[in-house]
């Protein structure tokens, strides 16, 4: 074939029938000097055909060259004129920011995008105008408090004061909605995330104008200040963590406005140029993948390539037009206008997947293979650049057709496969980008009112359609679906597991290393020092909350369809052995048995059964060897030595970027490189599992947080909004009957502050309304999108998988200690999100059955594991704790709990009834109270009452908050959900402690030990505050002893609930006399109970004063709650007594035990009820013992510190009168009126039996035990002979073994009557002294 | 050539490899020349040409002047193929010699490197590492090369295939090699060859091998991206036939991104000469300092009267509610207990033997605190210069906050009233002021008296009294005990937020308030607590913008 031929097929043109004789003589003379080519040289070539190629070459590129030289003459006017409208312009010709190494900035390389570190900086632009009409655009990164405009040359800025504030500039801030200049005023719109706002400046007619993605919101400056050295530069000032795009014209603008310069020219003459060699290109790309078509159809072993002329001439087409080429392309504006135009003009995805010789494929793999490797790179970055601008502006209409465009590029981009491996590899990690394109921006606020007018939105509160509200919600959901599933088969593409080769990794190998650096990055965030290792590690900001979830999310589909596709038989989970042998890296987490390394140590010989010896050796190999490179990895860090070294030593990761991210934490050597070929695919799929596990650990739970306290907003303003509602319909009644009765209550001013109230409440109302109403709006997203069925199926999915994988680990016996932490400490974070925050209703949260089966695993799960040896970590044994206590506030999650296997009950009654020594109690305690709460005395709900709540009308309880809103899992302090008792666990709880005796009364023994130290402490704390008010009026309290002291009383309360608790379902415990400790225990209890309730009840104490003040944080301590425990352990006591009192004229041994307490009084049950009726005893006639005050003045009863007494004489000032009354009866809600009639009953009952105590006879000082002040002395303890009363001695012994005095060691005990109470074994056994003599 | 001009010669040029080795990154294209050599003499044995490498060593002496005679008998050696302007090679003479020079290039090279591996050297780790790599890797091939019989395929000479090369002249050369050539050999013979070719090479260099990075050699037909020069043909899996592209590697892009890293503005005088001849048009605006505006207003004083609105409007929303009664009682309750103890406190005082005016005054000014008012009576009961102490304990006299004035019946407009006047007892709250502002108005040469009512007017704040005290009574100073006007727009914007309103009907909130009130410091705990935290960092946030709005728009009012 001709080379004319071949070139009009790519030139479009013959030239070689127009090249003149002429000519042809004189190449020909060149020939004969160059004499390269040709055999013979021909005197006379008469046709084109005869020349040779490399002539014909340097007519083509003569030809060419005069192209372009046509190209300029006929671009000459134009850029004549455009250098004259151009000229009140200065600066030079590449307009970027012009950084000043002393802001807080950080800027791409490309000098154009910013994000600000500091809390207000100001950055101009390179060059700046004084006449014409000119305009930039800048695309929003976020949406905080940012000033646009421009400034003069002469304007100071510093932290306070940005663009607008000083005399010569203007700034336009859309998230205050106001403009600046120097004063300010409301202007424009809020903007949103992926704004573009275009800023344009007519300096003739004096207007500066702003458009919110080409919609002009006004003229906002009319006039400006001009004048020699007045000049106008494109400024920005940013707040903190602020950051944002600008195009001053370096790129094609998004919405040109008619009649304004962008402030860099357009390169029109390499538009132009570009242009036509695009096309040629596109003609040869057309070409090479018709050929590549055909070479595929033919056998694949030619062996003997037939030498093609044909070929030869297209491959130096190629490389000319490639070398013309590479003059012009290196601007992003030419990339975008030319490049990714002509492309987008002939990507037609559907046609594009079904052909993998398309043009597109063709095009490309011409760039990657005649453009030079960094060339083709930088061209293919700002290609996928232009695509991420376009994919995160906000969507202007319903369709989001323009981002499913742009994706669908990248898509055909990546369905080349040097294309998508290096970008993989290089470009879709970075700065998020791969995030940003598997993340759906929200729609955009005015298409989002005119889709829900405000009559249409939805709550509770304000009380719309809702079957419209939720036909929007749906109509949304639709319109990103398609976008979705583009955004599915983009990540699919990129997990392609068949295009390895011998030398290079596949691209789901790429994949899946990038990914787990990528996460591990994110998720240290969470750690401390987070801040330094932002600066080190790949990750230079924080990826937004909602992008993170839509990236997990889809994610995890993505590993669910492949699991579903790829390996169907199999069961979905993590293989546990990847875990063992370092297949996956965890980096900075450690494993559930502690540090890694320690646990290779030590299960050395598990390792071996479980893998095989040669696998195992292999795995201590390698861990050695990473060791050595790890330290001088660390070493060379410590010694700042340069960044080259480290990869010599063992870092391939490559020169520029070598990061010292993890150099704390053991990064293997090889992990950092892919390893080359397919990937296995089982362990592909675990390792994707796994990564959805810890991404969304790391960074996927915030922002459903976020979504379920939009929730927990609405729903509390539905409550308000109610509320208000009523008050000002009776208000508006009032003000009715006040004026129809006008004559006989002639008050102006009732009615006067009628209608002021009346507005207020309106004012009110209003606000409510119109906060519901955004808010409704807003959560039409999270419901259709954000957080959608789809997702909660999704979220679902993953606990599934994740308990499988756990139980199955847990199978392996003692190597589950190998799992990673993450698995652990996901659960309760994970348990939330499907039990309660994906709920977008809050009533909904309660009765979710969808989720019964993850539910159900996972309640088996933490039940068999609550107390599991092999977990060491403390933050693990903490979220184990934390994932019981969501369960438990669930009642779905309560009756899983009553389901799983009679094992799991076991162990978990078992772990919860540890004694409470040495070990977080806390929690544990809590959850025990979850499953009481509701039956106890006046227990019917998590929340106390105000103490305000006086008065006879019950108040109306309103919502139970989520725990989203406090974001932690402080067990004690969220008592937030409803009560759902558990009767099974209170039956399996009491048959447990009845039938181990030792294991009832060792935690009894603790449960009344911790309940005496925190009384006592919050008692101290309580004085303390007392004594300081008291001292000085003003004074203010630390906020620290303030929350301590309220945390002390939370636990004193939920002990004694626990104890009440104890004696309900196992009152045999104490009332049965036979039992071994029973008295003991009896006796210490209605001790304790006696003492709180002097100490709470009898006025004027330190309690009612601190109660009086109503102090900031002291909000929980109050009466109620502490009074109704005490009582309800009293009355728990009771009960059988109370119940079938057959004989009332017999004192039973409890009622002894309370009666004969010393702190008891008649006075301080009576004040629970409100009323007084016994006199309190005078101090003198008070049976005297410990609490005898005036024996020990000093001496705080309790506690048994000494007192600090008054500085001042306080005797002469009067103690105030209580300001609180408190009676049962004032809380209607929590208490009914039988509950109320139970203390009166017990009162009588009680003073029956007083009355028949008249044996007491109180005994001399001297026969007193000295422990206690308030028992006879009935012990001896040999050999020290000390003597005490048994039942101090007895406790005491529970503790210790020496005596309580001497702290010699006690051999035995003795009654006074000689019969031994304890002996000592260990001392018993060794031989008597006499023995040995 | 004189032999020791020779030998520096050789000495200069393998310091400058040695050099160009330690730079780095681009050390796989330094090694491979040398071994590419290697190969090379392999294939000249192989093809059992009539030089034996033995010789090669004798020649090496004349070879730099045999190069140049070389470029000349060029033309007359290469044979010419085919009419497609296609040539065939084969190696020729010159290049032959030029590749033993090579070889004993490399051979002075490795001596010099050892020489490197002197222990003193100060070259770091780094060095040692790479050279030691390099080392290896060599004498791993001199091992193949010594026993070409045993084992390693790479080593062994292949089949010879044909490779067809298009030069940047657009020639296109024909080559035969051996499949387990590097590519790297592979480009530096063609680089050799067309060394000759100024349409082809068109830079100089004075070792051919210096142009070898500078070129790349790619396949013509794809196979995905940059081929690793160091491999072998046949670990490329080049086919018989098969075409290569070479050509000059461009340095377009490292220009342009180059050119974006600096680029500084215009700076001062060029912006003057331009902007010359525009005609001044400026607006008369007073350069203002944001710093000036917030040292002007005193924020305490602002925000106490924000309170006292919020504590109102918190009043009105409460006295509906159905706390109020007992909220009402427990203040009522709280404020008699007050008033009883100044009382019993004064009485104490007074019992003590103080006089009761002085022991009032005294009680009043610590703040009703027992202790501190004993000091300070007791430093201060001999001093006459309180002369004018009734005139200031009747203002202050306990009337006013008395309780009496709450009353209730547990109607809402009744409560709301009483929720008012307990918010009017707190606000008015005129403690007297601290001795230091009164010394320091009374040196500027006001009267004592004049200048304790002019700060009681403007709620102890020095500036305001200070402009009272020069007759400028404006409306700038207003009643500290009222609250900000309806209309006022800070008071508006704070309104409107919802999370302000939604804590007005909690009780906690008020009583807040209230506490702030009385005490400023108060505000420290409360911001602490779990309830109220919020909304004060709401109320003092919206303050804060509000205010700077409004502080940077009062000197320019329409200005728009």
């Amino acid at each position: 074939m001709s080379i004319s031929k071949l070139f009009v097929k790519v030139f479009n043109e013959d030239i070689f029938e127009q090249v003149d004789q002429d000519n042809l003589y004189s190449d020909l003379d060149d020939d004969l000097e160059g004499a390269n080519c040709s055999t013979v040289p021909d005197p006379k070539p008469t046709r084109i055909e005869d020349l040779s190629v490399t002539k014909q070459m340097v007519i083509v590129r003569s030809w060419l060259d005069d192209k372009f030289q046509a190209i300029q003459t006929d671009s000459n006017e134009e850029i004549r004129r455009l250098y004259t409208e151009t000229e009140s312009r200065i600066g030079p010709d590449l307009t970027i920011f012009d950084v000043d190494y002393t802001t807080t900035v950080r800027v791409s390389s490309d000098r154009l995008a910013l994000r600000s570190q500091g809390s207000f900086n100001t950055v101009r632009a390179n060059c700046c105008v004084y006449g014409g009409r000119w305009m930039y655009e800048i695309h929003l990164h976020t949406k905080g408090v940012m000033q646009i405009g421009w400034a003069s040359n002469s304007c100071q800025f510093n932290e306070n004061s940005g663009v607008g504030d000083t005399k010569c500039s203007y700034g336009y801030d859309g998230s205050k909605q106001q403009i600046w200049h120097i004063s300010t005023k409301k202007y424009g719109d809020k903007w949103q995330i992926g704004d573009v706002i275009g800023v344009t400046l007519d300096v003739e007619k004096e207007h500066i104008e702003y458009f919110r993605n080409g919609r002009s919101m006004g003229i906002a400056f009319n006039k400006l200040e001009k004048g020699p050295g007045i000049t106008f530069f494109a400024a920005i000032s940013l707040g903190y963590t602020q950051g944002i795009e600008a195009n001053f014209g370096n790129r094609p603008f998004m919405y040109p406005i008619h009649g304004f310069q962008p402030l860099m020219a357009r390169p029109i003459l390499k538009l132009r140029r570009a242009n036509l060699i695009m096309n040629y290109l596109l003609n040869l790309a057309a070409i090479f993948s018709k050929y590549n078509a055909q070479n595929a159809d033919q056998s694949a072993g030619l062996t003997e390539a037939r030498v093609s002329t044909k070929k030869t001439v297209y491959c130096i087409f190629a490389t000319l037009l490639i070398e013309k080429f590479t003059n012009e392309i290196f601007d992003p504006y030419v990339i975008q206008d030319v490049l990714l135009h002509r492309i987008s003009n002939m990507t037609n995805l559907a046609a594009e997947k079904e052909n993998p010789n398309s043009v597109l494929q063709g095009l490309l793999s011409l760039f990657w293979n005649y453009m030079e490797g960094d060339e083709v790179k930088f061209v293919l970055r700002k290609l996928v650049n232009a695509l991420l601008a376009t994919f995160t502006h906000t969507i202007q209409g319903l369709d989001y057709e323009k981002h499913r465009q742009a994706l669908g590029m990248l898509h055909c981009f990546c369905l080349h496969e040097q294309t998508r491996k290096y970008l993989l590899e290089g470009k879709l990690f970075k700065k998020h980008c791969l995030a940003f394109f598997l993340y759906i921006h929200p729609l955009e606020f005015y298409i989002m009112e005119e889709l829900l007018p405000d009559s249409m939105a939805w709550t509770d509160g304000i009380d719309g359609p809702k079957d419209k509200y939720l036909s929007v919600v749906d109509k949304v959901r639709k319109v990103t679906e398609p976008l979705h599933s583009a955004q599915k088969d983009f990540l699919s593409t990129l997990l392609i597991n068949t295009d390895g080769t011998k030398e290079s990794p596949s691209s789901r190998s790429i994949f899946l290393t990038k990914m787990r650096r990528y996460v591990i990055d994110l998720s240290m965030e969470q750690r401390p020092f987070h801040a330094f290792f932002f600066m080190q590690s790949s990750i230079q900001h924080p990826l937004d909350a909602p992008v993170a979830l839509a990236f997990v999310c889809i994610l995890i589909d993505q590993a669910r369809t492949m699991f579903k596709e790829e390996m169907p038989s199999r069961h979905v989970e993590v293989n546990s052995d990847y875990f063992i042998d370092g297949s996956f890296d965890y980096m900075h987490f450690d494993r559930v048995g502690g540090v890694l390394s320690h646990l290779r140590k030590v299960h050395r010989s598990d390792i071996d059964q479980r893998l095989g010896p040669v696998r195992t050796q292999q795995i201590y190999d390698d861990d050695r060897q990473n060791m050595r490179v790890n330290e001088v990895d660390t070493t060379l860090y410590l010694l700042g030595e340069n960044i080259n070294n480290v990869q010599v030593v063992g870092h391939t990761q490559g020169a520029n970027n070598t990061t010292y991210t993890h150099f704390l934490g053991p990064r293997p050597s090889g992990s950092n490189d892919s390893s080359p070929g397919n990937l296995d695919m089982e362990a592909s799929l675990c390792e994707l599992l796994d990564l959805c596990i810890i991404f969304y650990y790391s960074a996927g739970h915030k922002y459903i947080v976020k979504i379920a306290s939009v929730r927990d907003e609405i729903a509390a303003l539905n409550e308000v909004l109610k509320e208000t509602k009523y008050y000002r319909e009776d208000i508006e009644r009032k003000l009715v009957a006040l004026e129809q009765h006008a004559n006989v209550c002639m008050n102006e001013n009732h009615q006067h502050v009628m209608g002021e109230l009346r507005s207020k409440f309106s004012q009110r109302q209003n606000v409510f309304a119109t906060r519901s109403i955004s808010l409704a709006r807003k959560q039409v997203w999270l419901r259709g999108v954000a957080l959608n069925g789809q997702r909660r199926f999704l979220l679902i999915w993953l606990l599934e998988r994740m308990l499988r994988t756990l139980t199955s680990a847990s199978n392996t016996g003692s190597l589950f200690s190998f799992v990673p932490e993450v698995y652990v400490n996901t659960l309760p974070i994970l348990l939330d999100a499907v039990m309660d925050f994906c709920h977008h209703d809050l009533r909904a949260q309660f009765e979710g059955s969808d989720s019964e089966c993850a539910v159900n695993a996972a309640a088996e799960f933490l039940g068999l594991h609550s107390a599991d040896p092999r977990i060491v970590l403390a933050s693990c044994k903490d979220s184990l704790l934390q994932a019981l206590g969501t369960l438990t506030c669930h009642k779905s999650g309560v009756r899983a709990l009553e389901r799983t296997s009679k094992r799991s009950q076991a162990c978990l009654v078992r772990a919860l009834l540890r004694p409470y020594e040495n070990r977080a109690w806390g929690q544990s305690n809590w959850l025990l109270l979850r499953f009481w709460m509701g039956e106890g005395y006046a227990y019917k709900d998590s929340r106390q009452p105000f103490v305000w709540q006086g008065g006879s009308l019950p108040l109306h309880q309103g919502l139970c908050r989520s725990r989203s809103r406090n974001e932690t899992h402080t067990g004690l302090l969220h008592n937030i959900a409803p009560a759902n008792p558990s009767k099974h666990f209170q039956r399996l709880i009491g048959a447990k402690l009845m039938e181990d005796e030792p294991f009832a009364t060792a935690f009894l023994n603790s449960v009344l030990s911790q309940l005496n130290w925190a009384f006592s402490e919050f008692i101290l704390l309580l004085q303390e505050i007392q004594n300081t008010a008291q001292r000085q009026e003003n004074t203010l309290f630390e906020p620290k002893q303030l929350k301590i002291c309220s945390m002390c009383f939370e636990l004193t309360v939920s002990l004694m609930r626990c104890l009440e608790m104890i004696i309900s379902v196992a009152p045999e415990i104490l009332t049965d006399a036979s039992r071994p400790n029973s008295d003991l225990l009896l006796n210490r209890i209605c001790q304790l109970i006696s003492q709180v309730l002097s100490r709470v009840t009898v006025p004027p104490g330190c309690f009612q004063f601190v109660v009086d003040m109503c102090s900031a944080d002291l909000n929980a301590v109050t009466h109620y709650p502490i009074i109704t425990a005490a009582l309800g352990i009293l009355l728990a006591l009771m009960q059988e007594e109370m119940d079938n009192d057959l004989t009332p004229q017999i004192v039973t041994r409890v009622s002894r035990a309370f009666l004969t307490d010393p702190s008891f009084q008649f006075a301080t049950l009576e004040f629970a009820l409100g009323e007084i009726r016994t006199p309190l005893l005078e101090q003198k006639n008070i049976p005297r013992g410990n609490f005898d005050p005036s024996a020990r003045p000093h001496i705080d009863p309790l506690t048994n510190d000494v007192r600090v007494p008054l500085p001042n004489n306080s005797k002469r000032i009067r103690a105030d009168p209580p300001i609180l009354k408190f009676a049962l009866s004032d809380f209607p809600s929590h208490v009914s009126g039988d509950e109320i009639d139970n203390v009166r009953r017990l009162i009588e009952s009680l003073r029956v039996k007083q009355t028949l105590l008249s044996d007491i006879t109180l005994p001399s000082e001297d026969s007193l035990c000295p422990i206690c002040c308030a028992k006879p002395i009935t012990a001896v303890f040999t050999p020290c002979k000390h003597q005490s009363c048994s039942d101090c001695i007895m406790q005491h012994m529970m503790n210790s073994k020496v005596c309580f005095y001497c702290k010699t060691t006690i051999h035995t005990i003795e009654t006074l009557d000689g019969t031994v109470i304890y002996s000592n074994e260990e001392v018993v056994q060794t031989p008597p002294l006499a023995e040995r003599i | 050539m004189i032999p020791w001009m020779r030998q520096k010669f050789n000495e200069k040029r393998s310091k400058w490899l040695a050099r160009s080795k330690r730079g780095g990154s681009g050390s796989p294209a330094e090694r491979s020349p040398r071994s590419s050599t290697q190969s090379h003499s392999h294939r000249t044995t192989d093809a059992s040409d009539t030089e034996s490498i033995s010789g090669s060593s004798l020649n090496v002496h004349t070879a730099e002047s045999e190069t140049q005679t070389d470029l000349a008998s060029n033309h007359h050696s290469r044979p010419l193929v085919g009419g497609g302007g296609c040539v065939l090679r084969t190696p020729s003479p010159a290049r032959r010699r030029r590749i033993q020079l090579e070889l004993q290039l490399k051979r002075q090279e490795e001596q010099q490197q050892q020489a490197l591996q002197d222990p003193d050297s100060p070259t770091p780790t780094q060095h040692q590492q790479a050279h030691a790599l390099f080392l290896r890797k060599s004498g791993h091939s001199h091992r193949n090369t010594s026993t070409p019989g045993e084992g390693d395929d790479t080593s062994k000479p292949g089949e010879s295939i044909m490779v067809r090369v298009i030069c940047p002249s657009s020639r296109v050369l024909i080559f035969k090699t051996d499949v387990n050539k590097r590519l790297n050999e592979l480009k530096s013979e063609v680089i050799l060859e067309l060394s000759d070719d100024p349409d082809s090479i068109q830079l100089f260099a004075p070792d051919v091998r210096h142009l070898n990075p500078r070129y790349r050699l790619y396949r013509a037909e794809y196979f995905g991206g940059e081929l690793n020069e160091s491999d072998t043909l046949a670990a490329l899996r080049v086919r018989n036939n098969e075409t290569f592209i070479l050509s000059p590697r461009r340095n377009t892009l490292p220009q342009t991104v180059s050119r974006i890293r600096e680029v500084p503005g215009p700076n001062e005088q060029l912006v003057e000469s331009a902007t010359r001849y525009v005609p001044v048009s400026t607006n008369p605006l007073p350069t203002i300092d944001i710093n000036e505006i917030f040292q002007q207003s005193n924020i305490q004083y602002d925000v106490r009267k924000v309170l006292i609105s919020l504590a109102q409007a918190s009043a009105a929303v409460i006295g509906a509610g159905p706390f109020a009664p007992r909220l009402i009682a427990m203040l009522k309750q709280r404020l008699i207990n007050r008033r009883n103890q100044q009382a019993d406190t004064l009485q104490c005082l007074v019992d003590m033997g103080f006089k009761r005016e002085l022991a009032a005054f005294a009680l009043k000014a610590n703040n009703g605190i027992y202790s501190t008012t004993m000091e300070w009576l007791i430093q201060n009961q001999n001093e006459e210069h309180l002369q004018d102490l009734p005139a200031m304990s009747t203002q202050h006299s306990l009337s006013s906050i008395s309780p009496s004035t709450i009353i209730t019946n547990n109607e809402v407009i009744e409560n709301t009233a009483a929720l008012m006047e307990i918010v009017r007892i707190y606000s008015h709250r005129d403690s007297p002021p601290s001795d230091e502002i009164v010394e320091s108005l009374t040196e500027m040469g006001f009267e004592e008296a004049a200048v304790l009512a002019a700060l009681k007017k403007t709620g102890n704040n020095k500036a305001s009294a200070c402009e009272w005290l020069c007759d400028n009574r404006s409306g700038s100073v207003i009643e500290l005990r009222e609250g900000l006007a309806p209309d006022s727009p800070i008071l508006k914007a704070i309104l409107e937020m919802p999370q302000v309103q939604m804590t007005l009907s909690n009780p906690k909130t008020f009583l807040a308030f209230l506490g702030i009130l009385e005490n400023e410091h108060a505000i420290r705990v409360w911001r602490g607590d779990n309830d109220t935290t919020s909304v004060i960092t709401h109320i003092l946030q919206k303050y804060h913008e509000e205010k700077h709005v409004l502080g940077i728009n009062q000197f320019y009012t329409n200005r728009w």
